[in-house]
């Protein structure tokens, strides 16, 4: 391909792709009279762009259009399905989550916490602390009052 | 007006306000395909892609733009957003399946002989009709043979120059939009458009010289 002149060459583009303002697209055809390496540069862009359009394709047709519809279609509803499919299984691990929660919470209001800390530093002390720890009687909670059975039915 | 049977109550009336707005959401992609899908399908087949994969190609396409519709924020026209959208999902399709398994052939350029798709001869005689069938048929022929060897070379240029040289030369877009589409600088455009020039030129000449 011809090489323009440099500085001429921003210019020639837009003037070519039809950007160039009109006071600009005139002073491009002036310097084009004058200058045989920018007509030659223009002139294998022209070549350039004859040859690109052979890649011009035809409109699709009918058909091409409805099957790729159908196939839109289809695609959406696949996807409207998996997206369901994965809300219901984080719905059901949400849930497990729940009930695990739920029964940490119960655990920890029926068992007493251990009450107490201790300060240990050296290993002996560390473990006659854990010692003394495991010896704690388990305190549990009191249960509530149970409620009198109604006799006489 | 009618009162609306979904509106008796609040929460009637938000469930009605929410199958209406998913109503009108399908509506409104239902309207872009319809007046875009012909048009994607299209840039799918200028960018190299052949039919298949075009319709391939628009299928991923629409499917993102359902996904993505929502992040549509208005600052650009939905046209160059949607065409910023079907670019870069094209170019992942292309990457994926594309020129994997299809090495371009250029053994029919090089016998000399047009790729007719019916394998007929040319027909031949004495008679002025068949002279000008021929005529018309070596014609079309050179025609064809040009087309193959410029989709060779455009299949040859970097995506960024052949993106650009697309949307410029097939799609007739301003510097200014496929520098939306695109999402760089003008002057960025301009760059890639004359080296893409240049580069495409320089492509087709070797392959000229090598046949």
């Amino acid at each position: 391909m011809n090489d323009p002149c440099k500085k001429w060459l921003p210019r020639l583009m837009a003037w070519f792709d039809d950007e160039a303002s009109e006071l600009d697209a005139k002073e491009v055809r002036a310097h084009l009279l004058d200058c045989a390496p920018c007509r030659a540069a223009v002139q294998s862009w022209r070549e350039l762009r004859l040859d690109l359009s052979l890649l011009q394709p035809d409109e699709p047709t009918e058909e091409v259009l409805e099957r790729m519809a159908w196939r839109f279609e289809e695609g959406l509803a696949d996807e409207i399905h998996s997206t369901s499919t994965a809300l219901r299984w984080w719905g059901r691990l949400a849930a497990a989550l729940m009930i695990g929660l739920g029964g940490l919470l119960i655990a920890e209001r029926t068992v007493m916490p251990l009450a107490g800390t201790v300060e240990a530093s050296t290993p002996r002390e560390i473990e006659e602390a854990v010692q003394e720890i495991l010896q704690r009687p388990v305190e549990l909670m009191p249960l509530a009052p149970e409620r009198p059975v109604p006799s006489g039915r | 007006m009618q009162p609306n049977p979904d509106d008796r109550s609040d929460c009637g009336a938000a469930s009605g306000a929410g199958a209406r707005a998913n109503r009108a959401g399908a509506q409104r992609l239902d309207d872009l395909f319809r007046e875009y899908s012909g048009k994607i399908y299209g840039l799918a087949l200028r960018l190299g892609l052949d039919r298949q994969e075009a319709e391939d190609g628009v299928q991923e396409v629409f499917l993102k733009v359902q996904r993505r519709i929502g992040t549509f924020r208005g600052e650009a026209a939905l046209s160059t957003w949607l065409y910023r959208v079907a670019i870069n999902t094209l170019r992942d399709h292309r990457r994926k399946t594309v020129r994997q398994t299809r090495p371009v052939s250029f053994s029919l350029l090089a016998s000399g002989r047009p790729d007719d798709g019916d394998g007929s001869a040319s027909p031949s005689g004495p008679d002025f009709e068949d002279e000008r069938r021929d005529a018309q048929s070596a014609e079309m022929a050179e025609v064809h043979e040009r087309s193959i060897l410029v989709r060779a070379a455009m299949n040859q240029l970097s995506p960024k120059f052949r993106e650009a040289l697309v949307l410029r030369e097939l799609e007739g877009m301003t510097y200014r939009d496929i520098a939306r589409v695109l999402d760089v600088a003008q002057g960025t455009v301009e760059s890639r458009i004359h080296r893409g020039r240049v580069k495409l030129a320089q492509i087709l000449k070797s392959i000229q010289e090598a046949l």
